[in-house]
């Protein structure tokens, strides 16, 4: 009797971690053209069923493409199982007119990338001919699920520049380009492209893009900042340099006038040199020194200023050549007894 | 028999749900393609080929020659830039300077200024590499002069930004002084004014807020006391050696270099050079 119930268990527990198996196994997707996608399906809607693969990428599946799905999901018994109807057979479509002319444009828009520079003017013209249809098809030409080489991918960038002015898919797609298309000097090419046109919306994508989470964003940003050069993003990350909330920096004037602690007989002329000594209330440390705009200043000049905003403002004026060596000497020895003795 | 059968048939279907998955998965990269590879006799022949070909330069060439221009009426030169439009790996790798990896040893210098001018002649921009590494790391002047004026011919931007790329590299250990000169004399050949401008951005990076390599301009502007992060006022170390200045001003050197401007007192001021350009920029004109 003791047997018969130790086996029973036993069967019952391997029943049980089977179904919990199977019910962790794939889903399948068996296409017309005779592939299989494994996955985990997680919705549907009219048009798409939408799977999960085992590497964590989502892909959104046409009906019209299914035969079949295979849910591999235990139900319990006597309900029927909530299969995914495929969609019913359709005769053969036959592209409209509409849909003819994007493909044989999509085609056309690839001599962009030939090594025949007679090929790449000539797809060139058509796009500033047809701009209104080129320009949604060469961004889908810059997906990098594409298989699109490298020259094609500066072609459509470089086309994009004579395109402009462009719209605002158009300027975020140059962004993402700038920061993470597959190939590094299509990379460059739309730095180039966001420079030559000045385009506002791409730089604002790509100084969100530099303070992101992502810290290889943030570098790829702070890479396309520096190739697209733009004075103007930069005066506005100085800008956005805070100031450490704790200021206690000996340095600092206070506003007050104070007399000097002690005056030595030692200036010339028998005049005395007074002498200031550090009475500054210091309450603590900062917190909160770093901030997102210093690091991607940091990041774009490959020089670590530290994190005050003046020391960004210096850059930037010796960056555009308003002040000189000259002018920074002039400054230190035009200053006071005072100013040099850091009193306050 | 059967179970022949049965193994092909099961290798069969393992290889086409394989294959079949494979085909079907994307992947956020393109596979790159490996170059096209011939049988060292094709690169000899070519190699012996090409020294046949008349010179494509005079032997004293000034600024305005292009490479393989008296060939216009010449078969067998029209043959050779006509192959090299299908081919381009070909004359690409006769461009490999001798002791590099990969370098063909039949081709000599001859060989190699005529397969610069081939690929300079063809105009397709799959010789960029070629063109590019021979027009700076070539041991032979005339190689290097003979590719950076093809460079010129093939009307592609991305060539004059790798050879600027390569005459301001701050990693002086990888990219020597001498390596970067000979980008900067590329960049001369090339003649294009982009490429001082894209040097001057460089410059403008280098110069602002001094320079960690140099001890005499160190880093301004840098914050220290209570409040900042450096709160004890540590000064920042030098240098631990002395670093040459074509090394420590990379971007600098290379515009005196490609210019062949330089000014005595104020030339570590962005401004000076600003005002330089604006004023000589739309007459200016390179010395190669």
């Amino acid at each position: 009797m003791n047997r018969l119930r130790f086996f029973a268990i036993a069967f019952g527990f391997y029943a049980i971690c089977g179904a919990v198996s199977f019910a962790h196994a794939e889903d399948t997707v068996i296409l017309k053209d005779g592939k299989t996608v494994k996955g985990d399906v997680s919705h549907q809607d009219a048009d798409n069923v939408y799977i999960k693969l085992a590497d964590g990428e989502a892909r959104a599946i046409p009906k019209t493409n299914i035969v079949k799905i295979e849910r591999r999901k235990v139900v319990a018994a006597g309900e029927k199982a909530p299969d995914i109807p495929a969609a019913p057979e359709q005769p053969q479509k036959i592209p409209s007119p509409n849909e003819r002319d994007v493909s044989k444009l999509f085609n056309a828009m690839k001599d962009l990338g030939s090594s025949d520079p007679a090929k790449r003017a000539a797809a060139l013209e058509l796009a500033k001919q047809k701009k209104d249809e080129a320009t949604p098809v060469l961004l889908g030409m810059l997906n990098p699920k594409l298989n699109g080489d490298e020259w094609t991918h500066i072609g459509i960038l470089r086309a994009l520049g004579e395109l402009a002015p462009l719209n605002d898919q158009a300027a975020q797609t140059l962004a993402w380009a700038a920061v993470s298309d597959p190939f590094p000097e299509a990379r460059r090419e739309a730095c180039n492209t966001i420079r030559r046109t000045g385009d506002d919306r791409a730089i604002r994508q790509l100084a969100a893009s530099g303070t992101a989470e992502n810290p290889k964003m943030r570098q790829s940003a702070a890479v396309a900042l520096h190739e697209i050069d733009d004075n103007r993003v930069l005066a506005a990350l100085i800008h956005a340099v805070p100031m450490p909330s704790v200021t206690a920096n000996l340095g600092e004037p206070n506003g007050q006038l104070q007399r000097p602690d002690m005056n030595l007989p030692v200036g010339p002329r028998g005049t005395s040199l007074p002498i200031f000594l550090p009475k500054s209330d210091i309450a603590g440390t900062a917190t909160d020194i770093s901030s997102p705009a210093a690091d991607l200043l940091k990041a774009i000049s490959g020089k670590d200023l530290g994190n005050m905003p003046y020391g960004w403002v210096n850059w930037y004026r010796e960056k555009l050549g308003e002040t000189t060596e000259a002018d920074r000497e002039s400054y230190k020895e035009n200053r006071s007894m005072r100013q040099k003795m850091n009193a306050p | 028999m059967n179970r022949i059968i049965v193994t092909t048939l099961f290798l069969g279907a393992l290889g086409g749900v394989v294959f079949g998955e494979d085909d079907i998965r994307v992947a956020a990269r393109p596979e790159s393609k490996a170059p096209r590879e011939f049988l060292p006799a094709v690169y000899r022949d070519v190699a012996a080929r090409l020294t046949k070909l008349p010179a494509p330069l005079p032997a004293k060439p000034v600024p305005a020659d292009v490479p393989g221009a008296n060939w216009e009426k010449l078969d067998d030169a029209q043959a050779f830039i006509k192959d090299a439009r299908n081919v381009p790996e070909l004359y690409g790798r006769l461009l490999i300077p001798p002791g590099f990896p990969n370098a063909v040893p039949e081709a000599k210098t001859d060989a190699r200024i005529r397969a610069a001018a081939v690929l300079g002649q063809a105009k397709d921009r799959r010789g960029i590499d070629a063109l590019v590494n021979s027009s700076v790391y070539d041991p032979e002047e005339s190689v290097r002069f003979t590719s950076a004026k093809a460079l010129k011919l093939l009307d592609e931007p991305v060539a004059l930004r790798r050879l600027v790329d390569i005459a301001v590299a701050p990693n002086y250990q990888k990219f020597p002084w001498a390596i970067r000169k000979s980008a900067c004399a590329a960049i001369r050949r090339y003649g294009d004014k982009e490429g001082i401008e894209r040097i001057l951005k460089e410059v403008s990076y280098e110069l602002a807020g001094g320079n960690p390599l140099d001890r005499k301009n160190a880093l301004r502007g840098k914050g220290s006391g209570i409040g900042t992060d450096n709160p004890l006022a540590i000064p920042d170390p030098g240098p631990n050696q002395q670093i040459a200045e074509t090394d420590s001003y990379p971007a600098l050197s290379a515009i005196k270099e490609v210019t062949g401007v330089s000014f005595d007192k104020s030339e570590k001021d962005m401004k000076t050079w600003y005002v330089w350009w604006n004023r000589e920029g739309t007459k200016f004109a390179f010395k190669d």
